[in-house]
């Protein structure tokens, strides 16, 4: 069987420009497989993304870097959880358990003097790969509910196996040695804020080329119909492990470096709460896209900080500023759901949807206003 | 018998029940909408909450439950109507996700009325112990406890298999589409599914916050725990639902007395793994096979 999935590598390759005028076409296969969209948004985004980072690292504070680089882990974390359940179909409800498998990593490996930079994240990367193996095995037999009880189970259960090692080692929880390579030190802003960067952009990139790719292809065929696309010879146990194994290293990576920006690592922070809040930012950031998972990730650290600046916008209203400033977390929680809940509904790609339909109502006006011009001129 | 096994066998029983009226609950969910419900611990809260209110009101127990039973029941037809009435269709993942939201903004919007601290009423009921056998003994609460949730089961039970708005429910949890051609009204049944659900949830809140005296986060969290139990009852079986909770809460109480009380949930999950692993359709419900 191995192999013969090229079929559908050539079922559904896309069309070359000039090989059919309707590839951009809203009913033709390559639109609704989501295969090879224009490149210009995305240089657009590129665009964007770099001035940010740019004008973050040269023109901004230590907090404004630190709520940044906060953004920009999560966003590893996101990203690789929608290539679980965006792009592969599959279920995943423990996202804080495994980036807690990479956090207690690079917590134990800096007390045991092994902080020369890129081992720490290796290793956990490592690790995680191995746990997302062990969610795997299960993940191969089971869809959907089951698939998803299982991986809550293992979230209770390596939450409590960091609880108990915490314990036995550190009651008080460990502090991370930041790790140093050569005579820059990962706990300064600046390289700390970098490294993430450019294991996002490493992670985006990589992530791209695939999803764009044989792989890509293989998980949409198995997201769409799992038994459909193991007759057409997708090998439904490599794809499957591949996608489990690859997220969950990631996610690793991304609870590593966490635990750099945090200082600290705690069992209590990598809690099932943690897990459906990655879970719901996915869906509300826009789930199968490449950017929605990031604005998931702006949305999850920048909500909070809103919320803090609107109640100091409060100051002639005091109780009204003091009721907020008080219940922010719950007032949060509350936005969270109800944003949820109108984007199930109403928009599924959530928040990159919204913008596309602002973009494009945008480009409308714009060319009815040129339009108008035009005629206008015409008359005269 | 030892006072230790008279403890497990007490304390097994009545979180039994508990877990089985959050579960009779999702079941009904589960098999009228084929949501897999994570909100089921949001209408415990409310109902504790709500109840709580009106005993510190003046209520006493009856008006209190009613109240409870009256509220959670339009509140759970209302929210199938706002919301999972308009995400028919979709993925199984789509709407556990759904409700995961809905649990969130229910669960802040209570405590942002009724604010974080631990729910006070004055004692409902005497602490003094019947005793059946030796060191066996059950205390009023205890009794009231059980009596309630079996008589819930065989309310529902009578309800789903002996009367014509139960034949339509159990007809729209078999095949919704068919039986809207057959004439029976999915949406307003549905709804009744949710309208039972939020029901039994709030009476569940009402029974924990009886027997101790609750923050509303740790009562949102037993909604969680429920569901190794409602797995190994099986997800589609209302009497699995009170089975499983009983032995779950059997297995948490005995691993709380002999091994200690941190390992009750994980020792939960560890027996949902179990039972994924070797009887993934539980002990009472339907096997659902896909082989290639």
């Amino acid at each position: 069987m191995s192999g013969s999935w090229r079929h559908l590598a050539t079922l559904t390759r896309p069309n070359r420009p000039g090989e059919s005028a309707a590839v951009e076409g809203e009913g033709s296969v390559a639109a609704r497989l989501r295969i090879g969209p224009s490149p210009w948004p995305a240089l657009l985004g590129v665009t964007v993304f770099v001035a940010a980072v740019l004008s973050i690292f040269f023109g901004g504070s230590q907090y404004v870097l630190y709520e940044a680089t906060l953004i920009v882990t999560y966003g590893i974390v996101t990203v690789a959880q929608d290539w679980i359940f965006g792009r592969t179909g599959l279920v995943s409800l423990g996202p804080a358990a495994i980036m807690a498998v990479g956090a207690f990593t690079a917590a134990r490996l800096s007390t045991e003097g092994w902080a020369v930079f890129p081992i720490p994240v290796l290793i956990a990367f490592v690790f995680g790969g191995i746990v997302g193996l062990l969610i795997g095995i299960p993940g191969l037999r089971f869809r959907g509910l089951y698939l998803m009880l299982t991986t809550l189970a293992l979230q209770f259960i390596i939450s409590f196996a960091a609880q108990k090692y915490q314990g036995v080692n550190r009651e008080a929880g460990f502090t991370v040695i930041p790790p140093h390579w050569g005579s820059l030190l990962l706990s300064d802003p600046k390289p700390l804020f970098i490294v993430n960067v450019v294991v996002l952009a490493v992670l985006l990139l990589t992530l791209a080329g695939m999803y764009r790719g044989v792989p890509g292809r293989a998980w949409s065929a198995l997201r769409q119909n799992e038994a459909a696309a193991s007759v057409l010879g997708v090998n439904l146990v490599r794809w499957k492990l591949m996608a489990f194994v690859g997220s969950s290293a990631v996610t690793a990576v991304g609870g590593a470096l966490y635990a750099y920006q945090i200082g600290q690592v705690q069992y209590t922070t990598y809690s099932l709460d943690l897990s459906l809040t990655l879970v719901v930012m996915v869906f509300i950031g826009g789930v199968g896209t490449m950017t929605g998972p990031i604005l998931g990730a702006v949305a999850i650290v920048l909500l909070p900080v809103g919320l803090q600046k609107l109640s100091g916008q409060f100051s002639g209203w005091p109780t009204a500023a003091n009721w907020l400033s008080f219940h922010e977390a719950l007032v949060a929680n509350a936005i969270y759901g109800l944003a949820l809940l109108l984007i199930l509904i109403f928009e599924r790609d959530g928040v990159f949807g919204l913008l596309k339909r602002l973009v494009r109502l945008g480009l409308r006006l714009v060319q009815l206003v040129a339009g108008l011009t035009r005629r206008r001129a015409v008359d005269a | 018998m030892s006072a230790d096994v008279a403890t497990v066998i007490v304390n097994g029983l009545v979180t039994g029940c508990i877990y089985g009226r959050i579960g009779i609950g999702f079941v009904i969910i589960f098999r009228a909408t084929g949501v897999v419900s994570f909100a089921q611990g949001a209408f415990m809260v409310l109902g504790a909450l709500i109840f709580g209110s009106v005993v510190n009101g003046g209520g006493d127990l009856a008006i209190g439950m009613i109240a409870v039973s009256a509220a959670l029941f339009i509140g759970g037809g209302l929210i199938y109507w706002l919301v999972f009435a308009r995400l028919v269709g979709s993925d199984a993942f789509i709407t556990a996700v759904a409700t995961v939201g809905l649990g969130t903004l229910i669960e802040a919007i209570a405590l942002l009325i009724w604010g974080p601290s631990t729910i006070n009423i004055p004692q409902q009921f005497s602490f003094h112990r019947h005793h059946v056998v030796s060191t066996l003994g059950f205390s009023n609460l205890e009794i009231f406890t059980m009596c309630l949730t079996v008589g819930i089961f065989i309310i529902v039970l009578i309800g789903l298999h002996r009367t014509p708005v139960g034949l339509r429910m159990r007809a729209v949890a078999n095949n919704a589409r068919l039986a809207a051609f057959t004439g029976v009204n999915v949406v307003t049944t549905s709804a009744l599914a949710w309208a039972i659900a939020g029901l039994t949830a709030g009476l569940a809140g009402v029974v924990y916050l009886l027997g101790t005296q609750p923050d509303p986060g740790s009562v949102y969290s037993i909604g969680l725990a429920a569901l190794p139990a409602i797995l190994l009852g099986g997800f589609d079986s209302v009497p699995g639902a009170l089975v499983g909770g009983v032995l779950i809460g059997l297995v948490q109480a005995a691993v709380a007395v002999y091994i200690g009380g941190a390992w009750q949930d994980v020792v939960a999950y560890g027996v949902l793994l179990a039972i994924l692993l070797v009887r993934p359709q539980g002990l009472f419900g339907s096997a659902e096979v896909a082989r290639l």
